[in-house]
Formats: C-alpha cells, sequence, structure tokens
C-alpha cells in the first residue's frame, strides 16, 4: 500500500490563496486506508480551508469528490468535466494519482494536497511502516522474508551495522527493532531455514530507479 | 430487529409466569424451562396464592406461542442480544436461539440453620407454616401455645413482618392457640403493618423483644424458649424468660439459587452482598444485567412478595417495548468502504467485522457513532440525520451544548433544574461524544457558533468504553487546526461531568489530553 501523509494546512492555504473556487479530490484506496486522503480527511481540509479564507475578502467554494483509484483515467473521466466550474484542484491522492489527473486536465493547476512517502504496511492502528523501495530485485528469500534494503536504514545486506542499543533497537530510528536482530530471530523458527552465512550477491540497481525510469513492457506476456 | 422477540424464561415460579403470560399477550415468542417437574415454584405452596397460580399455569400452558420444558435444567448459554444461543437438557440436549432472556430463578428457602443447628421436631418454617398441605397445618391447630420467632436472619424485610403478623392471626383466628412473637426489633416499613399489628394486640397476642435470639430446647413432648428479656423498666432488664410451647415457627433465611455456572461462559452478573443478582449499580434498572438482553426478576433480585415480583414483571414490559423501538444500526455505503479495518479496530463493542466490507451485527451494536466518526471514507451513515448537523443562519452566536446520554444529559437537566437554561443555549443530546466527527465540528464553527460545549463522561466512566477520550483527542486535535487557521480555539470547551453532578453552565476549558 501507498502511504502518504497530509501537507500541513498552513502549505495548504497557502497555495491556494490564488484560488476562489477550488475541486478537492480524494482517493478512495490506499490513501483512504492509510487515512490521509479519504472522504473523512478531505471534508475536514474542505472546511478547515474555508474557515481560514473567512476573513479573506472574494467568494470562496470548495467541492469535494471522491475517486476509487485517482491512479487509474477510466475512474477519473467525471472529473474534467467537473474541472470547469473550478479554478484549481486539490489533489489527495497519491503523486501517480495527481499526475493521472494531471494528464486528464490541462486548463487549471493540480495543488498537491499530501505528500506520498512510501510502500509499507499497518503495524498499529494509524502508523505505518516502509516495508520496499522498490529496488526491483528482491531477495527476501534470502532473508527469512526480511526486506533488509528498506527495513535497514544502512541497507547492510551481509551483517549489522553494529550500531544497535542494548536493546536492540536501531540506532537511526529507536523506535524500531534492528531488522538483523528479527532476522536472527526467524532463523531457527523453521527446519530448513535458511544460513546467516550465506552471502546475498551485490545488487543490479539497474533494475531501480537508478537505472532511469521503469515501465513494464510495451507488450506484456499473456 | 423485528418486533417480535423470542425470549427464553428460566424458572416457571410466578414471576416466569406472569412474563410469560404478559409476553404472549404482547405476541412475543417465549420458551419456557422449568428445574422441577411441575410449573409454579414455591407460591403453589403457599395457601393464599395456589389458586391464583394453578389458575396462571392453566392460562399459560393453554397458549400456543410458549414451549414449556419442565424437568429441564440450562447447560449452557452463549451469544448476545438478539442471537443467544442456549443449550439445555431436555428429555435430550437441546440447542435453541432466542432474542433476550428473562431469568427468574427464585431464592431457596433455607431453615435458619445458622442460628439454630439442629431442628427439633415441633420447630417450623414460615413457609412450611404457612403451606396448605402436608398436614403441619393440623398438628399446629392442635396446639396450645405457639411462638414465632422472627427478625434475626439478614434477609429480613417488611413483608416478613406482614407474613409473620398474618400467620400469628391465622393461628390465634383458627385454632384459638395462644401466640408469641419474639422479634429482636418491631419494624414497620409499610403503612399497612400497623393495621395488622394492632390487629394482633386485640386478640391478644403476645409481642416480646429481645436483642438476643433465643435459646430452644427440646423438654419432654414440648419445646421451652428462653428470653434474655428487655423490659422498659431498667432494673428488670435482662432477666431470663422461659416460655413453653408446642411449636416454634421460626423466620426463614432465603439464598439465591446459583446462576454463576449456568452464566459463567456468557457474563458474571451483578451481585449485592447478601449474593443476590442485578439491582446493586445505580446505573442499571434493578431488573436488568450488565448485559444487555438479560434481566433478572423477581426473588432473584433479592427477597421479595408476589406483588412486587409483578411489579418486576410489568417493567420488564415496559423495558421490552422500550427495546423493539430502539433504532436500527448504522449503514455501510459498500461502494465506498475500503476495508480499512478501523470501523473494526475502534468498536468498543465488537460490533464490527470486515471481509469485501464491514458488517455491523445489530445484535451487538449500541450505535454510539465511533465507527462512523473514524471511518476515513466516511462509508458510515448513522441510522437518523441528527437536528443540529445542518445548523441554519439564526444559530449564528450561539452556543450549541451537546449531552451525552451516560452522564452529560442527566447532568444537563441538573444543570437546568437548579439555574435554567441560558439565553442563546442550545442544547442536543448524542449517545456518545466519541460518535462526533470532526467535520460537524468545523460545520457548526462555520455556520458562526461562538461556541461548543461537550458534556461527556468523566474518564474512566464512558459506557463506550474510549468514546470520551477520543472525544477530546479529535477536540485537542481541532483546536491545534484552529490556531493554525487563526480561529479563537476556545470555541470549543468539554465539561466532565457524571449524572448526579449539577455543573454551572459556565465551562471550563478544554483539559490537555
Amino acid at each position: 500500500m501507498i502511504v502518504g501523509k497530509p501537507k500541513s494546512i498552513e502549505d495548504i492555504i497557502e497555495m491556494t490563496r490564488p484560488y476562489r473556487r477550488i475541486l478537492i479530490v480524494g482517493c478512495g484506496s490506499c490513501l483512504t486506508v492509510c487515512r490521509t486522503g479519504g472522504g473523512r480527511e478531505i471534508s475536514i481540509a474542505a472546511r478547515a480551508i474555508s474557515l481560514a479564507r473567512l476573513n479573506m475578502p472574494g467568494a470562496f467554494e470548495t467541492h469535494e469528490i471522491i475517486v476509487q483509484r485517482q491512479c487509474e483515467p477510466e475512474l477519473c473521466e467525471d472529473i474534467p468535466a467537473m474541472a470547469r466550474e473550478f479554478d484549481a484542484i486539490l489533489s489527495f491522492g497519491c503523486a501517480a494519482g495527481m499526475q493521472t489527473i494531471a494528464d486528464l486536465i490541462r486548463t487549471i493547476p493540480i495543488l498537491p494536497g499530501i505528500d506520498t512517502q512510501f510502500m509499507g504496511r499497518i503495524v498499529d492502528h494509524r502508523r505505518y511502516i516502509e516495508q520496499c523501495i522498490g529496488c526491483g530485485d528482491c531477495t527476501i528469500d534470502q532473508s527469512e522474508g526480511i526486506c533488509l534494503i528498506s527495513r535497514c536504514p544502512k541497507a547492510q545486506q551481509n551483517e549489522p551495522c553494529g550500531g544497535s542499543d542494548p536493546a536492540d533497537h536501531c540506532e537511526v530510528n529507536p523506535d524500531l527493532e534492528c531488522v538483523w536482530v528479527t532476522f536472527a530471530r526467524r532463523l531457527g523458527e523453521r527446519p530448513g531455514s535458511v544460513s546467516i552465512s550465506k552471502i546475498i550477491e551485490p545488487k543490479d540497481w539497474s533494475r531501480s530507479h537508478a537505472g532511469g525510469v521503469r515501465s513494464t513492457p510495451a507488450e506484456p506476456e499473456p | 430487529m423485528s418486533n417480535r422477540e423470542h425470549v427464553l424464561i428460566i424458572g416457571g415460579g410466578i414471576t416466569g409466569l406472569e412474563t410469560a403470560r404478559e409476553l404472549i399477550r404482547a405476541d412475543h415468542a417465549v420458551t419456557l424451562v422449568e428445574q422441577s417437574p411441575q410449573l409454579g415454584g414455591v407460591a403453589l405452596f403457599l395457601r393464599e396464592y395456589r389458586k391464583r397460580v394453578e389458575e396462571l399455569i392453566a392460562t399459560v400452558s393453554g397458549f400456543e406461542g410458549i414451549v414449556i420444558h419442565t424437568a429441564t435444567s440450562i447447560n449452557r448459554i452463549r451469544g448476545q442480544i438478539g442471537r443467544f444461543e442456549v443449550t439445555f437438557n431436555a428429555k435430550e440436549l437441546t440447542t435453541t436461539y432466542v432474542t433476550q432472556i428473562v431469568v427468574a430463578i427464585g431464592a431457596d428457602v433455607v431453615f435458619p440453620s445458622g442460628l439454630y443447628p439442629s431442628r427439633l421436631p415441633g420447630m417450623l418454617d414460615l413457609l412450611e407454616a404457612h403451606r396448605s398441605d402436608f398436614g403441619i397445618r393440623n398438628a399446629i391447630n392442635q396446639s396450645k401455645r405457639v411462638v414465632l420467632i422472627a427478625g434475626y436472619g439478614k434477609h429480613s424485610k417488611a413483608f416478613t413482618m406482614r407474613r409473620i403478623l398474618n400467620v400469628a392471626l391465622d393461628l390465634r383466628k383458627s385454632s384459638g392457640c395462644d401466640v408469641t412473637i419474639i422479634m429482636d426489633m418491631i419494624r414497620f416499613d409499610g403503612a399497612w403493618i400497623p393495621i395488622e399489628y394492632e390487629e394482633c394486640r386485640r386478640l391478644g397476642i403476645l409481642f416480646i423483644r429481645s436483642r438476643v435470639h433465643p435459646e430452644v430446647r427440646k423438654a419432654d413432648e414440648r419445646l421451652t424458649i428462653h428470653i434474655e428479656h428487655e423490659s422498659l423498666m431498667p432494673d428488670a432488664s435482662g432477666t431470663p424468660i422461659t416460655i413453653t410451647a408446642d411449636h416454634v415457627i421460626l423466620e426463614p433465611d432465603f439464598q439465591p439459587r446459583l446462576l454463576k455456572s449456568v452464566f459463567w461462559s456468557l457474563h458474571e452478573p451483578r451481585q449485592n452482598s447478601d449474593g443476590f443478582y442485578g439491582g446493586v449499580n445505580n446505573h442499571y434498572d434493578s431488573i436488568q444485567t450488565n448485559r444487555k438482553g438479560i434481566f433478572v426478576l423477581g426473588s432473584a433480585t433479592g427477597m421479595k412478595s408476589v406483588a412486587q415480583c409483578r411489579d418486576d414483571v410489568h417493567l420488564f414490559m415496559r423495558q421490552m417495548a422500550r427495546s423493539e423501538t430502539r433504532p436500527s444500526v448504522p449503514r455501510v455505503d459498500e461502494d465506498r468502504c475500503a476495508a480499512c479495518l478501523t470501523c473494526a479496530r475502534v468498536c468498543p463493542h465488537a460490533a464490527i467485522s470486515v471481509t469485501h466490507a464491514s458488517t455491523i451485527d445489530d445484535a451487538a451494536c449500541t450505535v454510539c457513532g465511533i465507527c462512523a466518526a473514524e471511518c476515513p471514507a466516511e462509508a458510515i451513515t448513522m441510522p437518523t440525520e441528527p437536528a443540529w448537523r445542518n445548523p441554519c443562519a439564526e444559530w449564528a452566536g450561539d452556543c450549541v451544548v451537546f449531552c451525552c446520554t451516560g452522564s452529560g444529559r442527566d447532568a444537563m437537566q441538573n444543570s437546568i433544574e437548579r439555574s435554567g437554561l441560558p439565553p442563546g443555549f442550545r442544547v442536543f443530546e448524542i449517545e456518545c461524544g466519541g460518535g462526533m466527527r470532526m467535520r460537524d465540528i468545523l460545520d457548526l464553527l462555520l455556520a458562526g457558533i461562538s461556541r461548543i460545549v461537550f458534556f461527556i463522561c468523566q474518564d474512566g466512566n464512558c459506557k463506550h468504553v474510549h468514546g470520551n477520550t477520543r472525544l477530546v483527542k479529535r477536540l485537542v486535535h481541532t483546536q491545534k487546526l484552529l490556531l493554525k487557521l487563526g480561529v479563537a480555539s476556545d470555541r470549543l470547551l468539554v465539561v466532565r461531568t457524571a449524572s448526579q453532578d449539577a455543573p454551572a453552565l459556565r465551562p471550563t476549558p478544554i483539559v490537555n489530553a
């Protein structure tokens, strides 16, 4: 799931200041689940902007709409017609969703309502953690189902850095357990688990974002 | 929930039978389970009620909508209001599903063995003396002197007093024997007792007051009673008196029947210090337990007269009528639901399960609104649209007060009774503060409401577990937002209160959570 973080209300107010009529578009998928771009959050944002604009001169108007998945052009097909009535679109989708809308609508600006952060999963109610950086070369089979690249701040693939504190917490993010401790604990849990001494070969980073913009093949396999 | 309930009644005594009759008259289905082979319970053996109980059994047995199992014990009860699964041991193990349960198991009558460990011949308890059969009456009628001892048991109440006086009068009138009543103190809790007391005195029934319970011994064929008499004259105080009698009638003790074995898997009913069920916590009606859908009626909640048991039945029927009209559960818009599990995680009553979309269990839901307030997709709508949701222009400048049904409503009523409602206050009732959505608060502020005040339960008192703390967290968050927007943040206020409070309608500032 893609996790986002709402932009601060001051930034949003500043961004929307030049516009009088604003269409606020939420996303009904990942950003709803991580509570940053669903119906609840966009309705609060719309009212917050309205409250801030109460004392400013000129009429002001917002309209809220939720798209099931903003990154799907077919699901956004109602938006261009609606956008004619508005001066700007404030999108609460991820960067992929915002750009989908930007591709569809060239007449008015698209403003980002959230900062897209990472691909992750829930660890607690309203708390998410990164699980993947999209390196393009998955090796979790060699590390007992743990992505060492995304879950270790130093991306240590073959040994721990040794900087964890006595309680085995990461020296970069003390809220988290050192992922190498998690890895070592899992080693004995399953018969036939991988050997910690096995060397993981250097990664081919050309498959990651470092190798340029990635896309699926032009002619995907059937 | 359909209007027709299927009610399980545990206990076929006078309370259970009365309840069954009232329920069937109100067109509900009833399953009645009685432990002993015969319906009627203790009241069947009391002369003044025997006829009425027999008529009641005939009436109830003749109804079509009732299933009666005698000589049956309950094995297990599981589930919740609307869907209790009951397993009982009739001729074979049977499982049935009911929507509500009435516990009318009554209390056991026990000989006051604590005071008189050995039961001498000629010693009876009050109910035995009052019974219509067993030949006891004949034996008593032939005796010359009967002594009644009462008031030393811990469960003694006014209605036992009345029964003692009635038994004494009855004995005096029917057999003409000498009757003496010994008690620790003569108590009149009701207006009807002095009449019977006067009647007793007129017929020459002797009253002796003794703080210490009298000693009863066997002497020849009769019984002797030794009393540390308490005289009005100080010199004569403590002079022992010995009375000889043919029969001694003791006030019986009552003890609650064991309910725990049946309900252990389901819930622990509230018990008072005497071991009776219900009526301990003043937040609950005496007939309602801490579990929705289970009602404890009659003598199971304390020693009660037949009239008091019937009062319980009528109170229960009123509760039933209320439960029928309770609002339906919130609705989930499956197209909007993202199956994010937020509602299932925040529901304090574990009423929500999520597969491809949320499903709300109408039996467990209390319509607190916390799920709707937290749902990030706004896919949950409450069954009723509250009046305050669309504020009109006339409200601008007013103060809107929201009172939760747990404590705030009662506290608000107390405040209004004490000092009246100040002008410009608009009071609304909400099930729980936790169900207040942040967008609704902002909507009210946008409409120009000068102040929004919440009367909510004190910490740890919310019947929706964490509804009050959720509201406070939401308000703190809203206040921070308002500060950033340049809006005065003191427009949001919280008053934590209890039902018996009457807070002044000048609310205190919000406490940072």
